[in-house]
């Protein structure tokens, strides 16, 4: 896989840590416990079924995958030992390991496969990840350890889709004839993968221990703990109070709050590029909207450094685009507005919006350029960034009102009507560049997620040309394309992609931060036998 | 009395009915439902037809009078339904699960906040004006004032991290069975300390105040200048005769604090980690969990109508004059 660049825009700064690694002449050990805090509890253990990133967290301990992403998310093995890419994309044929075993110690094999595929199909089934199923045609069992997925046509996110969702297996001989939704295995799941399941108290903590039969060799950590605390300043007073061992740092906590000593003698701070970004969206069937030049006027606008540095400490980059830096497929785009408040004003007075009657609003045919930001409540930075983008645009004479409006509330009355006029939203994107389902014109009913209306038939061809063919530099083309046009429309003004901002105790040795973070080798990480028995003062 | 009693109790019926038919339509008529809260929008992967299945899945496909019917008719027989989340849950369990919890705290720090605000009351009342009563009602103001959440991070701080004497919350608490009964208990002392210290903080003005301007209207009573008249020194009169007499408005207080007793903070539960009532109600809401909601508030109502009876009943038993009334009357 071609990495154009290291996405991680920062590294770890606690100089202490690579001293006190080299003294470890041991070598990985197994024995200890890591504790890691989560604001929310999962809500369900059982793949096809989760969707929230608690659930996901311990899923992705429990259970396996048919395939996994490596450290520079290069598509590797596995439940799957290897796969083939057959008849031109049409098919792929998935070799099963032969020692992969459901923690109760039956094996798993292509039966499983087949019967995940039947459960995700089921009407009944309320999964949010059923397309993915139905983009393969046919499974076809060859063998007990060998079966084809056949696609009608090609069809390239279909190996992302097969280390994610349609990659999920679920124990046939434990689930079949039962119903999901009532099953006890959705608090209490028997998996696949490098922990098994011990308990889970609601809304309290989650304990796993280390799968001793793992197919990938033992993972060196005992015991995985995930404790639910939903208060972001508790959480890190428990970390700085040795409660717990990981957390995710807030922005203001990554620059504010671990100065002190010890913050620094005891932890190290992560930094990398996040998968998501926040963005303004214009509602494209609204005639104010319509004229690219007005887009792009508030682009220019919008100094999206300083929104960085204001509401994110300035962990972060700014986005020209859907896409993280660092991907294959990201480009550079040269389109993409910068901040300029002069070159904006002349857009505007090219689109006919000066201002006539000195009201101090700009105007055109006697409209004024009014319009209203809505976006969701419980997210502090979005509404700062209103805030920020408010105050920019009425230097310009445009005078933006903002709304902010609970989440479920939001999307029934706004988006779903598509009864605004701008929204500010984020988007956490995937590791395939596919971005039918957000721009697609074929994509903009009610419930669907190309909400703003954009339709562009260049764009279109694009999305699904991309789909179409698995060679890299062809996509890379054809997406860079589709980054060009985003870029010159403005269809959204992307802001900025957050940084993920993990804290660890220093006693853990063995992670290594890639492109993916640091949490796709945990099985790795491992205790030197002298802090083992750390845990806890409490 | 009996009467009376069978009265009252035969009278919450309907009152109940009405709390719960309109909770469940205002409930229902606020923007959102379960469904988007099971992932069924923002998530790339989603689908019409999944939310086709939950609407179905959790009966809101039906009119909503027969989906009242329906909850009404399990209702009768103690069923709180499953949750209308993805775990799909009894309501009960979820409501068993963190109320004992909420309760205790709630009830040590209603303890706390009696033994401190009666005697802050009695003394402000019987030193008005003086030095004294102005310190004490600055102090109870200040902490009826002080934004709950701050007061604890603060607090956490000062006794989790500087010092190290008190957990920081309640995430660390150890099972039962994980260690010893005597341990166990040790530790959930230690664990509530603060969070029964800001609970009752708050709470202080209230009753205090309360305790204060009763206290004082019996004080300008013309029993209390006759039992100064025979002599008694102030203290003796203030506590023999003035006292049960202030206590009375008391009573209507305890009544109306019974229902907060299952009603946890919502904020001091989330600061402390704490997985009680308050965050389970304040998530049922923000996630449209219909079932749950109705179940925490069906619970809610039947303790507020109790807390009024018992606060009637202890009225009547403390006052001859009501006791009297009431008997004439019924």
């Amino acid at each position: 896989m071609a990495i154009l660049a290291i996405g991680a825009s920062g590294c770890d700064r606690t100089p202490t840590a690579s001293k006190q690694e080299k003294g470890d002449a041991s070598g990985p050990v197994t024995g200890g416990t890591w504790i890691v805090g989560s604001i929310g509890d999962a809500s369900t253990l059982l793949p096809l079924l989760a969707t929230d990133s608690a659930s996901q967290d311990i899923i992705g301990l429990v259970f396996c995958s048919l395939l996994r992403y490596g450290p520079d998310y290069e598509v590797l093995g596995d439940a799957a030992e290897r796969y083939e890419i057959l008849d031109g994309g049409l098919r792929i044929r998935i070799h099963l390991r032969k020692n992969v075993r459901w923690h109760d110690g039956e094996p798993v094999t292509v039966d499983d496969l087949v019967f995940t595929r039947q459960v995700a199909l089921d009407p009944k089934t309320p999964t949010p990840y059923r397309s993915s199923f139905e983009a393969i045609s046919e499974l076809r069992k060859v063998d007990a350890y060998t079966a084809d997925y056949v696609y009608e046509t090609t069809y390239a996110p279909a190996l992302n889709d097969l280390v994610g969702a349609a990659g999920s297996i679920l124990p046939r001989h434990l689930l079949e004839g039962k119903d999901l939704l009532t099953s006890p295995l959705q608090r209490n799941p028997v998996g696949c993968g490098p922990y098994r399941f011990r308990r889970w108290e609601a809304k309290r903590e989650i304990e796993l221990v280390a799968n001793n039969d793992w197919h990938r060799g033992r993972p060196n950590i005992d015991r995985y703990v995930y404790r639910i605390i939903p208060d972001q300043a508790t959480m890190f007073l428990e970390l700085m109070n040795f409660g717990i061992d990981q957390m995710g740092l807030r922005p203001q906590q990554y620059a504010r709050q671990t100065a002190a000593p010890r913050f620094r003698d005891n932890f190290r701070k992560f930094r990398y590029t996040g998968f998501n970004y926040t963005y303004l969206g214009y509602n494209l069937t609204r005639p104010l909207f319509q004229d690219i030049r007005v887009r792009r006027a508030i682009g220019h606008a919008i100094d999206r450094e300083a929104i960085l540095k204001g509401v994110n400490f300035g962990l972060g980059q700014v986005a020209t685009g859907p896409y993280r830096p660092g991907m294959w497929y990201y480009k550079q785009v040269t389109a993409d507005p910068a901040y300029d408040p002069g070159t904006a004003k002349d857009l505007l007075a090219a689109a006919g919006y000066t201002d006539h009657d000195g009201d101090g609003v700009i105007d055109r045919n006697g409209v004024p350029f009014k319009f209203e930001i809505v976006t969701n409540q419980g997210n502090l930075q979005r509404k700062q960034v209103a805030e920020i983008i408010q105050d920019s645009l009425r230097k310009l004479g445009i005078e933006v009102s903002i709304r902010i409006v609970e989440w479920s509330a939001f999307l029934e009355e706004f988006i779903y009507k598509k009864r605004f006029d701008a929204v500010i939203l984020g988007w956490n994107t995937g590791i395939d560049p596919d971005q039918y389902d957000i721009w697609h014109s074929s994509r903009t009913g009610p419930r669907e997620f190309n909400f703003v209306g954009y339709r562009n038939p260049e764009v279109d061809e694009l999305l699904i040309a991309g789909r179409r063919t698995f060679d890299k530099e062809q996509r890379k083309a054809i997406y860079g394309r589709f980054q060009d046009i985003l870029a010159w429309e403005q269809p959204y003004t992307f802001l900025y992609i957050s940084d993920s901002l993990p804290a660890v105790h220093n006693r853990v040795r063995g992670i290594r931060l890639a492109e993916a973070g640091i949490m796709y080798n945990f099985e790795d990480w491992w205790i030197p036998r002298a802090q083992q028995g750390f845990h806890h003062k409490q | 009395m009996t009467r009376y009693l069978i009265a009252r109790l035969l009278g919450m019926i309907p009152m109940l009915i009405g709390i719960s038919l309109l909770s469940f339509m205002i409930m229902q008529l606020a923007p959102g439902s379960p469904v988007e809260q099971a992932g069924a929008f923002m998530n790339a992967e989603a689908s019409e037809q999944m939310g086709q299945t939950f609407r179905e899945l959790y009966g809101l496909d039906r009119p909503l009078l027969e989906q009242y019917g329906d909850w009404l008719s399990r209702l009768v027989r103690l069923d709180f339904g499953l949750s209308m989340s993805l775990d799909r849950r009894p309501v009960l369990d979820k409501i068993v699960e963190a109320l004992p919890l909420t309760v205790a705290l709630n009830a040590l720090s209603l303890l706390l906040v009696l033994a401190l605000s009666i005697p802050i009351g009695v003394f402000s009342a019987a030193r008005q004006q003086s030095i004294a009563d102005r310190i004490l009602t600055v102090i109870v103001f200040v902490g009826f004032s002080t934004p709950s959440f701050w007061l604890a991070l603060l607090l956490m701080m000062l006794f989790g991290i500087q010092l190290g004497w008190l957990p920081v919350s309640w995430a660390g608490m150890p099972r039962l069975g994980e260690v010893s009964t005597w341990v166990w208990f040790q530790e959930a002392v230690r664990h509530s300390v603060l969070p029964v210290f800001c609970y009752s903080f708050g709470g202080l003005a209230v009753f205090s105040r309360y305790m204060r301007a009763s206290m004082r209207d019996v004080l300008g009573t013309e029993f209390m200048t006759a039992a100064r008249a025979r002599g008694w020194s102030e203290w003796q009169a203030i506590w023999r005769h003035a006292f049960p007499n202030a206590l009375l408005p008391l009573i209507t207080l305890l009544g109306l604090s019974l229902p907060g007793l299952i009603g946890g903070s919502v904020i001091l539960e989330q600061v402390f980690a704490i997985p009680g009532m308050g965050r389970l109600f304040w998530e049922a809401v923000m996630s449209r969990d219909y079932t749950l909601v109705m179940g925490v508030l069906t619970i809610g109502a039947v303790l507020t109508l109790i807390g009024n009876l018992l606060a009637d009943i202890g009225y009547a038993v403390a006052d001859p004059r009501i006791r009297h009334q009431q008997e004439s009357t019924s």
